[in-house]
């Protein structure tokens, strides 16, 4: 069965991409705004 | 079990590490934020230092939608977030990379052992009370839980609800914050906050009577990993030559499952208590071939 060597791939290639397309950077934005944004203090 | 206990308190702690906001009253704002923690723990927590990967994974969602709008208080950290959103798609491949990289190779090993809020359920449930199952059918909940609103509600309403209820938001972010506030000025607490607390008193009291109630039934994160268990790299096997199906697995086992029926079902969590239990060993568990534990390959190769 190759599903878990497929699985493995898509998705290490699908963190590479996100990192060099600055996901890294969106999430550290969005980590930050949220933590004040989302917690229910409305 | 002394070890995974360690090993909990170890992964509590490495994701909760900022213990400056004591004298700072300011959250981490540094580059770790833009690491997702494997386990499930709120990035509003005060003490927290990497992001929630569910709470990335919606923000994404949200960030892509026609109609995001946020309800932060600060409108010019909205202005910041859209700015920072100008590609989403690629927050949206970091973090489902990162979540279905740790799910293929892991299964659920990461809630069994450095999960902070799998932590938490664990040790409530130790509260001596009278117990109660958990209908089989509630475990798609979790499932619902990371399509329906982890996903789908924000990309279709623009707004985060899955944070918005989660009840480990409430435990680690809104009430440390409504205790210990930081320097910057929160908002006054209004009904929805109220609610909240009510969703988070319901699970605690839940976690004390039955087992791990949150991760077996509303945990976005534990429903990823769950689907991915079935393909992933770290397997558990039951030699059928060795078990008794004598159910003492079954009676330890911090999600109920019978190990012997499915060594890898998406309920497990991979504790690996039922190993430790097993009185005749018959229970082994690794990193492997994934699949090599079917029948065909176990007694005579894979068939041709």
């Amino acid at each position: 069965m190759r599903a878990p060597y497929v699985l493995l791939v898509v998705f290490v290639v699908m963190l590479i991409t996100g990192l060099l397309l600055g996901g890294f950077g969106k999430v550290l934005v969005n980590g930050i705004v949220i933590c004040l944004d989302c917690i229910g203090l409305i | 079990m002394v070890t995974r206990r360690w090993s909990q308190v170890l992964g509590t702690l490495v994701a909760n590490p900022w213990f400056a906001y004591f004298g700072t009253r300011t959250i981490y704002q540094g580059s770790a934020k833009g690491l997702c923690f494997p386990g499930f723990n709120c990035y509003a927590c005060p003490l927290a230092l990497f992001s929630c990967p569910i709470g990335a994974l919606q923000q994404s969602f949200a960030l892509l939608s026609p109609r995001f709008k946020s309800v932060s208080a600060s409108q010019a950290a909205v202005t910041a977030v859209k700015r920072a959103a100008s590609y989403p798609v690629s927050a949206l491949l970091y973090v489902v990379g990162f979540i279905g990289l740790v799910g293929v190779l892991t299964g659920r090993l990461v809630c069994g052992w450095i999960c902070p809020f799998g932590f938490l359920q664990d040790l409530l449930y130790k509260i001596p009370t009278p117990k109660l199952g958990l209908p089989q059918w509630m475990r798609f909940g979790k499932y619902f839980a990371l399509v329906v609103v982890a996903m789908l509600i924000p990309y279709i309403t623009g707004v985060h609800w899955y944070s918005r209820l989660c009840p480990a938001g409430s435990l680690e972010g809104a009430l440390p914050l409504e205790v210990l506030p930081p320097k910057t000025p929160l908002p006054a607490v209004g009904w929805f906050f109220w609610f909240k607390i009510a969703i988070l008193v319901v699970f605690l009291a839940w976690m004390v009577v039955t087992k791990r109630p949150f991760c077996r039934t509303a945990c976005a994160l534990g429903g990823a990993y769950a689907a991915l268990t079935p393909f992933s790299f770290y397997r558990m096997e039951v030699d059928s030559a060795k078990c008794t199906s004598c159910g003492d697995c079954k009676k330890a086992c911090p999600v109920d499952i019978n190990i012997y029926e499915n060594a890898n079902s998406p309920e497990c969590v991979r504790c690996l208590t039922c190993k430790k239990e097993c009185p005749t060993g018959a229970v082994t568990s690794g990193f492997g071939r994934p699949y090599a534990s079917t029948i065909f390959e176990r007694e005579s190769g894979p068939p041709a």
